[in-house]
């Protein structure tokens, strides 16, 4: 120990042995009960409160102390030591029990309250008694018949030391932190408390009798002391049993108050059990008065931690109950919808947010995000709306919603957006790279096709038959050189995923028909039949660029891979959930050892190239590929040389078919 | 054929080699074929001789097609009735871009790898008739 600790301890110990001596002293001149055991023993609470603040070390003071006041009173040498030593363990003993059962300090827990009492005033004091009666009686000072009687007097005076003095000073520190309104509140409830107990055990009023009966002024004080309890909890306990103990004892050491009538020691013991009845109940209740205030910060501290979460967080969150109603917006929400808070919430979400497609045609509510997680009960995504502020200007968001599911109830939904602008920046920059690729890549074959095809229609002059063959060669390969530009090109949109699927509804009948059309030429030149079975109902809603090169691909690939005089089959199924599109080919078939890999990029079965060396090889992955997209599925089945037969499915968009 | 009788095509492309192509065809057809290299020559040439049908590119320099239509459709009566064929090498991305292009209201949009010029020379045929059928 370094010199200051030093100092500090040997200060402790002469402060506490000296307040311990002074209020022994005090206590043991008050008529005690075989001139050792009072009825009002401080010290108890005193050195109880010194070892669990300062530590067990300090236990010479409190041993001294206690020694040097009972010879001084005149207690037998061998007596005084035992009484010493039975008050020393008396304190030692409580604060060890007491630290072995978490005991706090500050009387945060209602634990830690009824600890206290149970082990701090009831049971430890119990050693003192019966070390300190057990001497004297050995040493003759208390006879057997006074044995039980200075026991229990000794017990209770050491009770009280613990309960109002010690649990007073324990609450000290805790008193100190009272701040503002709070402090006045207190202060002035301290007033009317010390007034009105002087006023009971002063006799200041006439009002008063004989303690116990119709006494108006014990109620107020009793109310108060409820008050003080609830309100302050083991603050509000300490100060006023405390108080009311002092100024208790003093009156009626001063002959006056409702004890007046008595013995004083009749008069102290009346007192004592009144204030300790009392004041065991007011603990209990001060004990729950913390042990709320304490659950209640914990929950405004979980609170403020959850709500700092959820304020941090960058994206834009807000929450919707089941009424469409704004009830809550974060910090990132505001800046990016430019609006505070409080403007949004209680406000319909569909008008505080409105969203807009890309062209600038509102979204209508039934296909907003929001009503169609709530619909489903289930969290959604989507990337292709773009949000729209007060003042009209938008950013596109990428948008989840998650309802807010409680026992099968839907209570509402947490929207959580993200401006996107960068990235759509990013993607429309790729996507022009990509149109701007396509379109040079395709000028020079199409001004070879050009010349090529009027070379081949003689207008420039007759041509022989070879120079036909040759000619014939060229626009073929040009050809072939333009179908696999146009498949990368597809391909490239779809793995950088610039495709973001725009459902639509539109007619499904119309667009085979259309690329009938387009193979018309193919068609009549292997004199192809094509057999149509189309659904009654020819309106689907998927996005028709993409639904488009499906049908495209499936049909070219029936059209080219069947051989002359051969028959298509093309078949659509609409039911309410799902689209079915069928194309079956009397063609070449595939091998079954290429059934697995008819779908990877670049893969074309042993048999086609055979037959058709110009296939990029890419047709089925795309097709592929925008079925995932779609959430659809395509399958196929196929015999060598007997035909083919692709079917794709596309589980329908829940909502409804038309505005 | 009495110059007056015969039909007038503009073509508006900026491919010197897609352009000798298209011009070639289009008189041994028998149309009258002016020709212009972009937008802006393309958007006089069109007022000046005011062709009975405009074959009409896309991506050029100075002007775009796009833009030289919004403007011709803009400029007066018979701007606004004029039949256009875009003929363009650009796969329309977004419906975005094909919203706007159906709001300048084309004849028809082709994309040029993907037709012979037999197939132009059709269209081409197909919009005079529509023409004569407005006018009778």
């Amino acid at each position: 120990m370094d010199l200051k600790s030093k100092y500090l301890y040997a200060f402790q110990l002469l402060g506490v042995a000296f307040i311990y001596f002074f209020t022994a002293k005090l206590g043991l001149s008050l008529e005690a009960v075989s001139g050792f055991a009072t009825l009002v023993w401080p010290p108890t609470g005193i050195a109880l409160a010194a070892v669990l603040l300062f530590g067990y070390r300090l236990w010479p003071g409190i041993a001294l102390a206690a020694f040097a006041a009972n010879i001084v009173t005149g207690a037998p040498l061998f007596a005084a030591i035992a009484i010493a030593i039975g008050n020393t363990l008396e304190a030692l003993v409580g604060a060890y029990m007491l630290r072995t059962f978490g005991f706090d300090n500050e009387f945060k827990r209602a634990r830690d309250t009824y600890l206290y009492v149970l082990v701090g005033a009831l049971l430890v004091t119990m050693i003192a008694a019966t070390i300190g009666t057990t001497a004297l009686w050995l040493q003759d000072v208390v006879g057997d018949e006074a044995y039980r009687a200075t026991w229990m007097a000794w017990w209770t005076g050491d009770m009280m030391g613990a309960l109002i003095v010690g649990y007073f000073l324990l609450n000290l520190r805790k008193s100190a932190t009272l701040r503002g309104p709070l402090l006045a509140e207190a202060a002035v409830l301290i007033l009317f408390f010390v007034a009105a107990n002087l006023m009971l055990f002063f006799d200041l009023t006439a009002i008063n009798t004989v303690a116990g009966e119709n006494n108006s002024l014990s109620i107020i004080i009793l109310v108060l002391l409820f008050y003080a309890g609830i309100r302050f909890g083991s603050i509000g306990a300490a100060w006023t049993l405390f108080l009311m103990f002092v100024i208790g004892i003093l009156g009626t050491v001063a002959g006056m108050g409702p004890y007046k009538e008595m013995t004083l020691i009749a008069g102290l013991e009346q007192l004592q059990s009144g204030v300790g009845w009392v004041g065991a109940m007011i603990l209990v209740l001060a004990g729950i008065a913390d042990e709320r205030t304490v659950s209640r910060s914990e929950a405004e501290q979980q609170k403020a931690r959850e709500v700092a979460l959820l304020e941090s967080i960058g994206d834009g969150v807000v929450g919707v109950d089941d009424h469409e109603r704004i009830i809550y917006a974060n910090h990132a929400a505001e800046e990016m919808l430019a609006m505070k808070t409080e403007e949004m919430i209680g406000k319909n979400f569909f008008d505080i947010v409105p969203a807009q497609e890309e062209s600038g045609q509102y979204v209508p509510r039934e296909e907003r995000l929001a009503t169609q997680g709530m619909a489903l009960q289930k969290s959604l995504t989507k990337r292709a709306h773009y949000y729209v502020r007060k003042d009209k200007t938008r950013f596109p968001a990428s948008v989840t919603v998650s309802p807010v599911i409680l026992d099968g109830k839907v209570l509402g939904l947490v929207n959580t957006f993200r401006d996107v602008s960068r990235e759509t920046e990013l993607d429309h920059a790729k996507d022009e790279l990509i149109s701007l690729a396509s379109h040079q890549l395709r000028t020079p074959p199409t001004g070879i096709m050009w010349f090529a095809g009027m070379l081949l229609g003689e207008e420039v002059g007759k041509i022989n038959d070879t120079q036909r063959k040759y000619l014939e060669e060229i626009l073929y390969n040009n050809q072939r050189m333009i179908d696999v530009v146009n498949a990368m090109l597809n391909t490239s949109r779809l793995e950088l995923g610039t495709f973001i699927p725009e459902p639509k509804p539109f007619n499904v009948t119309k667009m085979i028909e259309d690329v009938l059309t387009e193979l018309s030429s193919q068609i009549a030149q292997r004199n192809l039949k094509i057999e149509k079975y189309y659904s009654s109902v020819p309106e689907i809603i998927f996005d028709p660029v993409l639904v488009r090169m499906v049908i495209q691909n499936l049909l070219v690939n029936a059209v080219q891979y069947t051989p002359n005089n051969g028959v298509v089959t093309v078949t659509t199924d609409i039911s309410e959930n799902e689209f079915e599109f069928r194309v079956r080919d009397t063609g070449m078939g595939i091998p079954k050892d290429a059934q697995s890999k008819m779908f990877t990029k670049m893969f074309r079965a042993g048999n086609t190239r055979k037959f058709d060396s110009s296939g990029s090889g890419l047709g089925l992955y795309i097709v592929n590929r925008i079925l995932e997209k779609l959430g659809g599925t395509v399958n196929f089945e196929s015999e060598e040389n007997k035909g083919t037969e692709f079917a794709v499915r596309i589980p329908m968009k829940s909502g409804p078919a038309s505005q | 054929m009495n110059p007056e009788t015969k039909k007038k095509i503009l073509i508006v492309e900026d491919d010197r080699s897609l352009l000798l192509a298209l011009v070639e065809k289009f008189d041994r057809e028998g149309f009258m074929v002016s020709s212009a290299n972009n937008g802006i020559e393309g958007f006089s040439s069109a007022l000046a001789n005011h062709p009975d049908v405009i074959l009409l590119d896309v991506l050029m320099p100075e002007m775009d097609g796009f833009t030289m239509l919004e403007k011709l459709r803009k400029t007066d009566e018979w701007g606004k009735k004029v039949q256009v064929i875009f003929l363009t090498n650009i796969t329309p991305a977004s419906e975005k871009v094909m919203a706007q292009i159906t709001q300048s209201e084309p004849a028809f949009y082709l994309v040029k790898s993907e037709h012979m010029l037999s197939d132009v020379v059709e269209k081409v045929h197909e919009c005079m008739a529509a023409n004569e059928r407005a006018v009778s």
